[in-house]
């Protein structure tokens, strides 16, 4: 019962989607589930690379670890988005959709997005805010990360 | 005049309040006679729990981060032979209704201290601080999570698993034990460090047994 409990709460890893997506449609807003089930741009881009941002990020008060990296062309605009979090369905499904918002974007337009409005599109309840802001927090430290590899590329 | 009459009310509630507050709730004789402060010596009666008493003193444990964890079960059986509700089931409703409140505190004070991380987090709540809310940026340490984490994802064999977790596991023992130095050093800093550490290795933890679980590995 206590690990039922649990996993219906607490921080639910990506791999066991399949296996326990039935006790979790109970507690989580059609929009988290969807995001979560079918998760949009999972996975990573190459670090190293001049016109990729990463930004790496983690919550203390529930472990959750967020990466969400985003490829910028040289008129600045995103072209592209990918994430890998290991965290709570929230965590999960806000990361996913901070992808899909900032694709197509410029780099300010990106940095104007605010955590408040992934958590009204996916309806997260208060307790879950801060699964929000940490994907707002991950998608600032991407773009700074980007902002910097572009500042020392011009210095050489 | 009405004023002075309400106020005349309001202290004899008071001190009403007091007398019950002191004697038991069921006969009104004296606590200081009770035996163990769970009945009334005069009529048997089961007491409600105190309500100002920390989890340690619920249980009757020495209130430190490395407790006897045998020691800790045993306290939470003892005590629970006399509070379950099913013992309660002839006796009157306050009765009954204070057993229910009072094993289900001891349930609750039972799991949150024998899990080291949950343990802490109560004692680091009792010293008046919780792990914040906010994000970490610690690059080298997150990276280190991350990876951590894929590896346990991309784990298929049971003999991999298995040494994650004994891996995982010795981090965590680790861990503990640099928290109860912490602890004893009322280094709060460097406890609030530990803590959220810890936070991601159990995190990593949960993920290993699920695996364990879904694979079908027996042990």
């Amino acid at each position: 019962m206590a690990y039922l409990f649990s996993n219906i709460w607490r921080c639910l890893c990506m791999r066991n989607r399949a296996a326990l997506n039935v006790v979790q449609t109970a507690s989580y807003h059609a929009n988290v589930i969807d995001h979560y089930e079918n998760p949009r741009n999972v996975g990573s881009l190459d670090k190293k690379d001049r016109n990729v941002g990463t930004g790496l990020v983690g919550a203390p008060a529930c472990g959750d670890v967020m990466k969400l990296q985003i490829k910028v062309d040289d008129d600045g605009k995103i072209i592209d988005a990918k994430f890998k979090t290991f965290g709570c369905g929230s965590a999960i499904a806000s990361s996913s959709l901070a992808t899909e918002w900032v694709k197509g974007k410029t780099v300010d337009e990106a940095l104007k997005l605010k955590n408040t409005d992934i958590a009204k599109e996916l309806s997260l309840p208060p307790v879950k805010l801060h699964c929000s802001m940490l994907a707002e927090d991950a998608i600032k430290a991407a773009l700074s990360d980007y902002r910097i590899k572009q500042q020392e590329a011009d210095k050489k | 005049m009405l004023t002075q009459r309400l106020f005349w009310y309001l202290s004899i509630i008071k001190t009403k309040q007091q007398i019950r507050y002191l004697s038991c709730w069921s006969c009104g004789n004296n606590i200081t006679t009770m035996v163990s402060n769970l009945f009334c010596s005069n009529c048997k009666v089961l007491q409600r729990p105190d309500k100002s008493e920390n989890y340690f003193k619920v249980l009757g444990v020495k209130e430190t981060y490395d407790l006897d964890e045998s020691e800790l079960s045993m306290k939470y059986k003892e005590l629970q032979k006399y509070l379950h509700p099913d013992k309660y089931a002839n006796r009157n409703k306050e009765e009954q209704e204070i057993s229910a409140q009072y094993s289900s505190l001891v349930n609750d004070a039972y799991k949150t201290l024998l899990e080291p991380l949950t343990r802490g987090i109560y004692m680091l709540r009792l010293r008046g601080k919780e792990i914040p809310e906010n994000t970490q940026l610690d690059q080298e340490f997150l990276f280190k999570i991350m990876e951590k984490n894929e590896e346990v994802e991309n784990a298929d064999t049971e003999e991999e698993i298995m040494r994650l977790d004994k891996e995982n596991k010795a981090v965590i023992k680790d861990l503990q034990k640099q928290l109860s130095t912490a602890f004893f050093d009322g280094d709060l800093k460097r406890v609030l460090h530990l803590l959220s550490h810890m936070k991601y290795y159990t995190s990593i933890d949960n993920q290993i047994q699920t695996a364990i679980r879904n694979k079908g590995i027996f042990r």
